[in-house]
């Protein structure tokens, strides 16, 4: 008899130690509520799945656009579906610079490439979620604006470190390189078609659909980004470009290097180009 | 059994009187128990020592003889381990290095990562005093988390400190109210009632929430910082009261019980005198099977007029004594030094065991426990574990 019930002790504990996890999760429903599916979507962050955490959160905010806490919760979890955090600009600083290999401004270079573009969208995504709740669109929830200003803020930054990681990468791309020292040289660039390729594929890059900037500053400012980027262009073409113009009206033709130098000592530096490297 | 009728009525009518002021958020003591916890939380029918004062004052009711412990339990959670094994594992293969990069990812990571010793050290006695049971008891409850929460980019701090030390002080009487059949047999045992009441006064009760994140730096680093911006404390002292019932079948091999926590509680804040929120009241049930002396099988609703998820509070346990295992006299004596405990708190897994030594008048034991808890909002959302170990001396 009492060898009965010590099994039946030993099966119990058995059983309950072998499961690993509860065992109620099973009968868990989750209410078509976003207070529901932040509950869930905490308890997958928790337990790592970050896939499943930003599917719940995005359930919570399809149940309550104006819902805080479901705008703030899918932030939380695109960040980490994305491995997006200070500490992923933080521990590659400080593998850079412990190694040595890394100097000064170079911040970037511990940015993983293949991942920028994957970064790049999800700070996006992130941006646009706490936007909301910072400027006071929500409706119902606990996070208020004071509660994700710094995070807004910290990612707009972290979005902009991107950002120009992926200029970079779009240049480099192109044997557009930026050497440990900060020079600058071409490789595959030898004519007009082949720099606007160049512009034309990194501006591509950099915001297919206008998405991220969208996100940052509305709607109704894409055109000026637009704008901004077109008189990039111009002055990339300007002061890059052997073109065959006098583009300073000096009555000579490409007369200097974009060197930081006056190749023509006229009291001017870099105003009517060849190129990127002298002779 | 017109007593008997007379207390259950009275019971229920304080139950029904007070269940409307049972709504408040604010959590109970931070008081438990090893055994407990180990067989999943159960306690109602359960607790034959002094953990009776924690769970139901009508289990003092088991107790015999005059019974004195010290208790000294000390538990960490496993992220404390894993954590010192990352920063392990950093140091053997990248050096100082290494160790700092787990370090560093370890602080800056936004996840949720909790450190939260425990300590609740208990001084208790139990003795009879004619015509009822007695038990009178002290505990420092001690629970801590520091750690980090989730959020978007930068990690957030957190530090709670919850401390109380209450003195308890309990009473029990047993109601013999017939056999099961009229026809009991000759060493059989009648079913019983027994009634128990506690008086708990919290000399000292400490809350202490605060969440730093970076802007809260900023403001300790300011010219003129708010502190009570980012510390929350709060300084209370109170009294409550417990009631509780225990019905026994005959032969006391099956029981069913009702505990009624903080039925009446009032504190007041140290520093301004203020009335603050009361401890909300807590109605437990339980039922325990005690197929023979070794062997309990248990199970607690706790918390049942409260809201929340109802599967979060069912608890199952079951204790064995491994004397049962053996028939040869000496084998058995030393089996009986040992006890094992398993169980299902929120439908998480809990186990933990005994070994104890009997030196003249007293008994030292050992005691290791492990058991997960529901923090979140359902059974099976968000578990937080913790081990816990502990070192008893008893004497008798």
């Amino acid at each position: 008899m009492v060898k009965k019930y010590f099994i039946y002790c030993l099966v119990v504990i058995f059983l309950s130690g072998a499961t690993g996890c509860n065992v109620f999760s099973w009968l868990h429903t989750p209410e078509a509520g976003a207070e529901s599916y932040i509950a869930d979507g905490k308890g997958y962050l928790d337990a790592g799945d970050y896939d499943s955490a930003v599917t719940s959160f995005e359930l919570a905010k399809t149940a309550e656009p104006n819902n805080s806490d479901a705008l703030y919760w899918y932030a939380v979890g695109v960040a980490r579906q994305n491995g997006i955090s200070v500490a992923e600009l933080g521990i590659d600083l400080f593998r850079n610079l412990a190694s040595g290999s890394m100097e000064g401004d170079e911040i970037l270079t511990g940015l993983k490439e293949d991942k920028l573009q994957t970064m790049y969208d999800a700070a996006n995504k992130i941006t646009s979620s706490l936007r909301e709740i910072v400027i006071g669109a929500t409706t119902s929830g606990t996070i208020t604006s004071d509660d994700v200003a710094l995070s807004f803020i910290i990612n707009l930054t972290l979005t902009t470190i991107i950002f120009l990681a992926k200029i970079k990468a779009a240049f480099e791309q192109f044997g557009f390189i930026i050497d440990e020292n900060g020079n600058i040289s071409f490789e595959n660039i030898n004519s007009v078609d082949d720099l606007k390729s160049v512009i034309d594929t990194t501006l591509g890059l950099l915001d297919d659909t206008n998405d991220g900037y969208n996100a940052i500053s509305g709607n109704e400012e894409t055109n000026n980004f637009q704008d901004k980027t077109d008189t990039l262009y111009d002055s990339i073409y300007l002061y890059a470009v052997a073109d065959g113009e006098d583009n300073d009206g000096d009555g000579e033709i490409d007369e200097e290097w974009l060197d930081g130098i006056d190749n023509d000592g006229d009291g001017l530096i870099d105003e009517d180009s060849n190129g990127l490297s002298g002779p | 059994m017109m007593t008997i009728k007379r207390l259950l009525l009275t019971l229920i009518f304080i139950v029904l009187i007070f269940s409307g002021s049972a709504s408040s958020a604010e959590p109970p003591l931070s008081i438990w128990s090893m055994r407990s916890l180990a067989m999943g939380g159960v306690g109602v029918c359960t607790s034959n020592n002094h953990d009776a004062l924690i769970y139901n004052p009508a289990c003092l009711e088991y107790l015999r003889g005059m019974d004195i412990h010290i208790n000294l339990p000390l538990g960490i959670n496993s992220d404390i381990y894993n954590e010192v094994k990352d920063i392990y594992d950093g140091y053997t293969t990248g050096g100082a290095a290494g160790a700092i990069e787990a370090g560093v990812e370890f602080a800056l990571t936004p996840e949720k990562m909790s450190i939260a010793p425990r300590f609740c050290p208990s001084f208790s006695t139990v003795m009879r005093i004619l015509p009822v049971n007695f038990g009178i008891a002290t505990y420092q409850g001690i629970k801590t988390s520091i750690g980090k929460d989730w959020d978007v980019l930068v990690p957030k701090y957190t530090l709670n400190v919850t401390a109380d030390t209450v003195i308890i002080a309990g009473v029990a009487k047993k109601f013999d109210v017939g056999g099961a059949s009229e026809f009991l047999y000759e060493d059989e045992k009648p079913s019983s009632l027994s009634v128990g009441f506690n008086y708990k006064e919290t000399l000292f009760r400490y809350r202490i929430n605060s969440t730093v994140g970076i802007d809260s730096i900023l403001e300790v680093l300011g010219e003129d910082p708010d502190y009570e911006k980012i510390f929350s404390l709060e300084t209370l002292s109170g009294s409550g009261i417990d009631l509780g019932l225990l019905y026994n079948f005959s032969n006391e091999t099956m029981s069913v019980g009702l505990s009624v926590t903080d039925v009446y509680s009032k504190f007041i804040y140290t520093d301004t005198k203020e009335t603050a929120e009361g401890i909300p009241m807590g109605v437990h049930l339980g039922y325990a099977f005690h197929p023979n002396k070794h062997i309990t099988l248990a199970a607690d609703i706790r918390d049942l007029i409260s809201g929340g998820d109802f599967l979060a509070k069912t608890h199952m346990g079951v204790e064995f004594n491994l004397g049962g295992a053996s028939q040869i006299p000496v084998l058995h004596h030393i089996l009986s030094a040992i006890t094992l405990r398993g169980g299902l708190n929120s439908g998480y897994t809990t186990f933990g065991g005994k070994a104890c030594i009997d030196l003249l008048v007293a008994r030292v034991a050992i005691e290791f426990t492990y058991f997960e808890e529901e923090v979140g909002d359902y059974a099976g959302n968000i578990g937080a574990d913790t081990w816990l170990v502990c070192f008893t001396l008893g004497f008798f």
